[in-house]
C-alpha cells in the first residue's frame, strides 16, 4: 500500500535548496530509514511529509492525497522529535495522559505506561527518566492512537549502545504492522532495524534499497557505511556532520 | 588569572551581542531616566492638593475662588460616596459640599490638611466651614492596591504568554504539537485560562489577606466587578505576550523586552501614583494604554464605590477592544515553528 510519495520534491531558504528534486515511494508496512549528514536535507524532508512545510515545486502525497497542512491526517500519523519536550516537573503519568488526550484515546494513559514499560512509575517526573526509558515513553505516547504511518527523527541519538538495542528491536516490532520512516546518522543500526534505506545528501536521494541490496550493488562494499560513501562522496561523523 | 578575565570578557561579551539584548541593555536605562524626567517633570505627584467639587459639576463661583490657587487642583466628582473614597484613599486631600441647611459650602478634609481646610475657609471668606474626617491608616495602600493587582496581571501575562509561547517554539513543543489533531485555538485557550485562573488565585489572595490585614473595603458586589476586571486584563495582556511572541525569537531577548515593556508601563500607568504631571499630549495616550484602563477601573470599584455600569463600561469596552485586537494581529502573524 502506497503510504508516501513525492515527485520532483524542492524546498528553497532563499537562493539555497535544502531538497533538490526529491523522487521517493514508501509502501507499507516496515521500517524505511533515511540516512545523510546533517545538512542533507533530512529534516527539510520530514516537516514537507508531515504537513508543516509546503514545498516550493513538486508534489508531496499522504495516503495518496496532497498534503496541505489543513488537510493533514494527523489522526493517522505518530510523531517523535530528536528532542522532545517536557514541562518542568511533569510526571511519566501526566506526559502519558497528555498525549492520550490529545490523540483522544480512551484509556490511553495505561496504554502508554503499559508500552513504555513504566507502569508504577507514573508519578516519576519524566526528567530523571534514562534516556531509553525517556525514548520509549515519547514513542509510547506518539503511538497511543495506533497510527499507520509514524515518523521519528534521530530516535537513538542520545542512547547508550544497551538503550539503542532494545529502542531498535521495538522500532522493528512497530514496524510489523505500520509504517515507521526514521532518519539516522548511525549505518550499523540502520542495517540492524530498517527494511529499506534511502541515501540522502545535498538535497537528494543518491540510492535507495534494502540495506543487503545498497551493500550488494557496490564492488568491494562491506557495510552500509561503504555503500554510503560510495554512492553519497561522503562519510558521516560521529555527531552526523559529512567528514 | 587570564581565565578569569576570559570569562568576564566572555560573560560581557555574552549580554551585549545579543542583538536587541544588548540594545536594551544600553538603551533601557537611558529609557527610563527619560520616562522618569516626563513623569516627574513639573514636580511630585502629590506636590498639588486635589480638591473635588462634589456639586454636579465645579459652579463659576467656587472656581473663580479656587482659580486664584494654582497649587490647587479641581475636579468635579459626581457622588459624595466617591469623593469620600478617594479621600479615604488619600487620592484626594478636601471634598467640596454645598453645606446641608445654609447658604455656602462644607469643605471635608483628612486630618493631615487641616492647615488646606484653613486656608480654603480663608479663601471662601468665611462661606465655608471645614470638617476633619477620619481616614483608615492604610488609605494610601489602598490607592497603589489597584496598581499591584494590574501589575500582577501585566507581567502574568507578558511571561505566561509571550515568554512561554517563545520558549514553546524554541523547544519545539510548538511543532510537536502540530503534528497532532490538537488544534492551536484549544492550545492558545487552555494557556490564556491557565493564567487568568492562576491570577484570579493571586488576587483573590492578596484582596483577602488586604481587606483582613490593611482594612481593604470589599464587597461582594466590588469583588465581582473586580474578578470581571482581572480576566479582562488577563486576556489583554497574554494578548500583548502573545503579540510580543511573533516579533521576538529568543527567551533571553523576550525577558529583557518584557522586562523594558513592564517598567515603561509601570511608571505610564498611574499604578502607584497619578501622572497628571505628564505633558497633556502624553497624558492623553497613556489613558489609552490597557494598565491604566485596568487601574483605573479597579480603583474606581474598590477605593471608590464605584458600581455604576455607566461608569465602568467604557474602560470594560476598552479593555475588550485591546484584548480583541492583539488576539487577533497575533493569530495572523504568530510563527509556529522557529524558522
Amino acid at each position: 500500500m502506497e503510504v508516501l510519495r513525492t515527485a520532483g520534491l524542492v524546498v528553497r531558504y532563499g537562493n539555497k535548496a535544502a531538497l533538490a528534486g526529491v523522487d521517493l515511494t514508501v509502501d507499507g508496512p516496515g521500517v524505511v530509514g533515511v540516512l545523510g549528514p546533517n545538512g542533507a536535507g533530512k529534516t527539510t524532508l520530514f516537516d514537507v511529509l508531515q504537513g508543516a512545510l509546503a514545498p516550493s515545486e513538486g508534489e508531496a502525497f499522504v495516503f495518496g492525497r496532497p498534503i496541505t497542512r489543513s488537510t493533514y491526517p494527523r489522526r493517522r500519523v505518530g510523531v517523535v522529535l530528536q528532542r522532545e519536550f517536557v514541562m518542568e516537573g511533569m510526571s511519566v503519568g501526566e506526559y502519558a495522559e497528555l498525549f492520550a488526550a490529545i490523540h483522544g484515546v480512551d484509556g490511553g494513559r495505561s496504554r502508554v505506561l503499559d508500552r513504555a514499560a513504566l507502569t508504577g512509575r507514573e508519578r516519576t517526573p519524566v526528567e530523571r527518566l534514562s534516556g531509553g526509558e525517556a525514548q520509549r515513553l515519547f514513542i509510547a505516547a506518539a503511538t497511543v492512537h495506533e497510527p499507520e504511518l509514524v515518523f521519528l527523527d534521530e530516535p537513538t541519538s542520545q542512547l547508550d549502545p544497551e538503550s539503542k538495542l532494545a529502542i531498535g528491536a521495538a522500532l522493528r516490532d512497530l514496524g510489523r504492522a505500520r509504517t515507521v520512516v526514521m532518519t539516522t546518522h548511525d549505518m550499523r543500526e540502520a542495517e540492524r532495524v530498517c527494511d529499506r534505506v534511502v541515501f540522502v545528501t545535498e538535497g537528494l536521494v543518491r540510492a535507495d534499497g534494502t540495506p543487503e541490496d545498497l551493500v550488494r550493488g557496490v564492488p568491494g562494499a562491506r557495510t552500509l557505511e561503504d555503500a554510503f560513501v560510495f554512492h553519497a562522496k561522503t562519510r558521516i561523523g560521529d555527531r552526523g556532520d559529512a567528514l | 588569572m587570564r581565565v578569569f578575565w576570559l570569562l568576564v570578557r566572555l560573560r560581557v561579551l555574552d549580554s551585549l551581542r545579543g542583538g536587541l539584548s544588548g540594545v536594551l541593555f544600553v538603551a533601557m536605562p537611558l529609557v527610563i531616566l527619560g520616562l522618569v524626567a516626563l513623569v516627574f517633570a513639573n514636580g511630585q505627584p502629590f506636590e498639588r492638593r486635589t480638591v473635588l467639587v462634589v456639586a454636579g459639576g465645579v459652579p463659576p463661583d467656587v472656581a473663580a475662588v479656587l482659580a486664584a490657587y494654582p497649587e490647587l487642583r479641581v475636579e468635579a466628582e459626581p457622588s459624595e460616596a466617591r469623593a469620600m473614597g478617594r479621600l479615604r484613599s488619600r487620592a484626594a486631600s478636601a471634598a467640596l459640599l454645598p453645606a446641608p441647611a445654609a447658604r455656602g459650602w462644607v469643605a471635608r478634609v483628612t486630618p493631615n490638611e487641616r492647615l488646606l481646610g484653613a486656608g480654603l475657609g480663608h479663601a471662601f471668606g468665611g462661606e465655608l466651614s471645614v470638617e476633619v474626617t477620619e481616614v483608615p491608616r492604610w488609605g494610601y495602600v489602598h490607592y497603589i492596591f489597584p496598581g499591584l493587582l494590574t501589575s500582577t496581571a501585566l507581567l502574568a501575562g507578558l511571561f505566561g504568554m509571550g515568554y512561554a509561547m517563545v520558549r514553546y517554539r524554541q523547544s519545539l513543543f510548538l511543532k510537536k504539537l502540530a503534528t497532532t489533531p490538537l488544534s492551536r485555538s484549544t492550545f492558545v485557550l487552555a494557556q490564556v485560562v491557565a493564567r487568568a485562573l492562576l491570577v484570579l488565585a493571586q488576587t483573590a489572595l492578596l484582596v483577602g489577606t488586604s481587606a483582613v490585614a490593611l482594612d481593604l473595603p470589599v464587597t461582594a458586589t466590588s469583588a465581582a466587578l473586580l474578578a470581571g476586571f482581572v480576566v479582562l486584563g488577563v486576556l489583554v495582556f497574554t494578548g500583548v505576550g502573545f503579540l510580543l511572541a511573533c516579533a521576538v525569537k529568543t527567551e533571553g531577548v523576550m525577558v529583557d523586552v518584557i522586562n523594558a515593556l513592564g517598567t515603561a508601563l509601570v511608571f505610564l500607568s498611574e499604578m502607584f501614583f497619578p501622572n497628571d504631571t505628564l505633558p497633556s499630549s502624553l497624558a492623553a495616550v497613556t489613558r489609552l494604554l490597557p494598565s491604566t484602563m485596568m487601574v483605573g477601573a479597579i480603583r474606581a470599584v474598590l477605593v471608590f464605590g464605584e458600581t455604576r455600569p455607566s461608569a465602568l463600561l467604557q474602560p470594560a469596552v476598552g479593555l475588550a477592544a485591546w484584548a480583541v485586537a492583539t488576539y487577533a494581529a497575533s493569530l495572523y502573524a504568530f510563527r509556529w515553528d522557529r524558522r
